[in-house]
């Protein structure tokens, strides 16, 4: 390996200005995702127009700052109030919340804190190694193999969704739908535009993504605003001690590993990462009914994972060009906007961008670690601040952000039929995440589609000259068929099942 | 989220229509169909529309051949949710129905306001009618956090940031 363009990256991130941003999204992060109601997806989505006069570097940076930042933001309240700020930091709230409960909230915090540093650092670490051979690997993949990933990507994300499964594929397909609409990439016909102009070159991603995620949450929060909160915890002491570092050890770098292999899956990421981290100590406990009353490791473990999974989620989208679930499909529509198309010559073509996000990684977890522990005090004041005032501040960035894409008012408009188009899907119990990832895969997935089509002339059975494509394909079978047949084959639940499983007793008080 | 906030004190059905939630009735039974069966008629209307275009083969594909297929699939997955049992929906309340429709008619009326009186007084505009009206602040909250966040909003975005956001344009 070749490690001059991996120093060259050091050498970027360092720049003040990369720096200070790196600072910035780290800070921005944590605190939002302190903030029950904005997710991740939500969050990057509505800060995009902030990077539209900002380096490409800087501006993913930042945004990267965000994502790890807000997953560990998420913990905060999922220790202290039993609401996780982030979904991925739901499974937290089963063992922080009853650790709060006995006094023990400084610890469980701490304890997050020091397992979210080492999960992204593990992460990182593979990264800098695995990303540049999976970059070669994929340099070799023409259509049918990226056809049949799309279409395993697409699939991974709608199975893990929160819902019904029929209806996470309905809103994936809509998704397709979507991204149909406007000028076709072969013939150049219009395709559903009803002549307008706005819409010849099809949807765009940035108020979709404002629209479902940020306009829908601001709406979805107005009815539930005056739902009471579960009393807070009061914080005690932050570190733990070494013993409890000792008990935590093991289950951390297991979590490290666990989330660094799903993160690197399309459809895997934070939050199933926490539950296969979590379900794995539960199994491996010499006393499991510790858990679900606070024991440390159920806080260790899945700390662990979601962060090393956040970091690792990075490689399908830097060098595939494929985003492996809804945060990383905003970081797409982020650097399409910044004219860089992630993809496998992204590593050898912009090796400044490529290294400096990675390697600002690094910078990040020590930011977040160095940051987190002191600013406990603050996250625990930003509670504080009512939402009839976030909303309102929230809902301007978005206006302001969607009118200023292309200073005029249809963007505006996209996000408002967007933010109603997600409101309606979750309270009908459609998952709007698979929407938007199928919507940024759906034009990789027909053009692949279609010219492997023209490639084999027609003949299917071709398919079968692509081994990575077949490979990935009976992947696809098996995870769409794995549902069925863990249902004839396991009668007793395991852990990970029975987290799944939303008639579960350990339910956190909200999930979003 | 502030406890001592009077609005907290009051339960979520406080403001929900009593008649809605005083009984099941036939149809409370059969709402849930009706988003699937929306679907299914707009994949019926993809189809249609997309039946103009051109097919092509399946060793040339035109551009009618994806969307077609892609909307197919969406309406037969539609009317198996359409049939199957009522699960995860949540109840749509009018007041809150009310609030979401009055918070997007403003949110319109935001950015089509900015060519005329400039971005600050609409954002003031906003904020004050999201905290007064909808979120039932105080008028002094309302209007200390609209003057701030709109200040604070423009010097962000218009001057830092270089977002062409006019201040401030006479009507005139």
């Amino acid at each position: 390996m070749d490690f001059a363009p991996v120093i060259e990256g050091f050498s970027v991130v360092l720049e003040p200005m990369n720096l200070l941003f790196c600072l910035i999204g780290v800070l921005v992060g944590m605190v939002i995702g302190v903030l029950p109601g904005l997710g991740q997806a939500a969050t990057i989505a509505i800060l995009l127009p902030l990077t539209y006069g900002m380096e490409p570097v800087a501006a993913i940076i930042m945004l990267a700052g965000i994502f790890y930042g807000g997953i560990y933001g998420g913990t905060v309240t999922a220790v202290l109030l039993n609401i996780p700020g982030e979904t991925s930091s739901a499974i937290t709230a089963i063992e922080g919340y009853p650790m709060g409960k006995k006094g023990q909230a400084g610890k469980a915090l701490g304890i997050g804190a020091i397992a979210s540093f080492l999960g992204g650092t593990i992460s990182i670490v593979a990264l800098t190694f695995v990303a540049p051979i999976v970059s070669g690997w994929a340099l070799r993949f023409g259509p049918p193999e990226y056809a049949a990933l799309a279409l395993l990507g697409i699939l991974l994300v709608a199975t893990i969704s929160n819902g019904a499964r029929v209806k996470a594929f309905i809103a994936a397909t809509i998704g397709l739908l979507l991204a149909v609409i406007g000028r076709d990439g072969f013939t150049g016909e219009m395709r559903y535009t009803a002549g307008s102009l706005e819409l010849a070159d099809g949807l765009q991603f940035v108020p979709i993504a404002m629209g479902v995620f940020g306009l829908t949450e601001i709406l979805y929060a107005l009815e539930r605003r005056h739902q009471p909160l579960p009393p807070r915890i009061k914080v005690d002491k932050v570190l733990p001690t070494r013993a409890d570092l000792k008990q935590s050890a093991a289950p951390m770098i297991r979590g490290g590993f666990i989330g660094f292999f799903l993160g690197l899956l399309p459809g895997g990421g934070a939050t199933v990462s926490a539950m296969v981290s979590y379900g794995t100590e539960k199994r491996l406990a010499k006393d499991p009914s510790r858990f679900g009353k606070g024991a440390i490791e159920g806080v260790a473990g899945p700390e662990t994972g979601n962060n090393a999974a956040a970091t690792s989620s990075f490689i399908p989208l830097l060098t595939l060009g494929i985003p492996a679930n809804a945060t990383m499909a905003v970081m797409f529509g982020a650097l399409m906007i910044q004219g860089i198309t992630p993809g496998p010559q992204l590593v050898s073509e912009d090796p400044g961008l490529f290294w400096g996000v990675i390697n600002s990684m690094y910078l990040g977890n020590i930011i977040l670690i160095v940051l987190s522990i002191p600013l406990i005090g603050l996250f625990v004041k930003i509670l504080d601040v009512p939402p009839t005032i976030l909303a309102p501040i929230t809902l301007m960035i978005v206006c302001i952000g969607a009118y200023t894409i292309n200073n005029r008012f249809f963007e505006v408009l996209v996000v408002v039929a967007f933010g109603v188009i997600g409101y309606l899907m979750k309270k009908m119990g459609f998952d709007p995440a698979p929407l938007v990832l199928a919507f940024v895969l759906g034009s990789l997935l027909e053009d692949s589609f279609r010219r492997s089509l023209m490639m084999f002339q027609g003949d299917v059975t071709q398919v079968t000259n692509h081994p990575i494509a077949v490979t990935i394909l009976i992947l696809f079978a098996l995870v769409l068929l794995a549902p069925l047949a863990l249902k004839l084959i396991l009668r007793k639940k395991s852990p990970v099942v029975a987290l799944m499983d939303p008639s579960n007793d350990h339910e956190p008080a909200e999930k979003r | 989220m502030n406890a001592q906030d009077p609005a907290l004190d009051r339960t979520p059905t406080d403001d929900i229509d009593d008649g809605a939630d005083r009984e099941t009735r036939w149809y409370d039974k059969h709402t849930h169909r009706l988003g699937p069966l929306l679907l299914v008629g707009i994949s019926i209307a993809f189809v249609v529309v997309g039946s103009r275009l051109d097919f092509g083969s399946i060793s040339r594909p035109g551009p009618g051949l994806w969307p077609i297929a892609i909307a197919t699939i969406t309406g037969s997955m539609a009317l198996v949710s359409a049939l199957l049992p009522h699960k995860e929906e949540e109840r749509f309340h009018l007041p809150e129905v009310g609030r979401a429709v009055a918070l997007l008619v403003a949110f319109l009326l935001f950015p089509f306001l900015f060519d005329y009186v400039g971005f600050i007084l609409p954002s003031v505009l906003l904020i004050t009618f999201m905290m007064k009206v909808l979120s039932r602040e105080s008028w002094l909250r309302s209007g200390i956090v609209a003057i701030a966040t709109s200040f604070i909003a423009y010097v962000l975005f218009g001057v830092m940031l270089s977002v062409r956001l006019p201040a401030f344009t006479l009507p005139f």
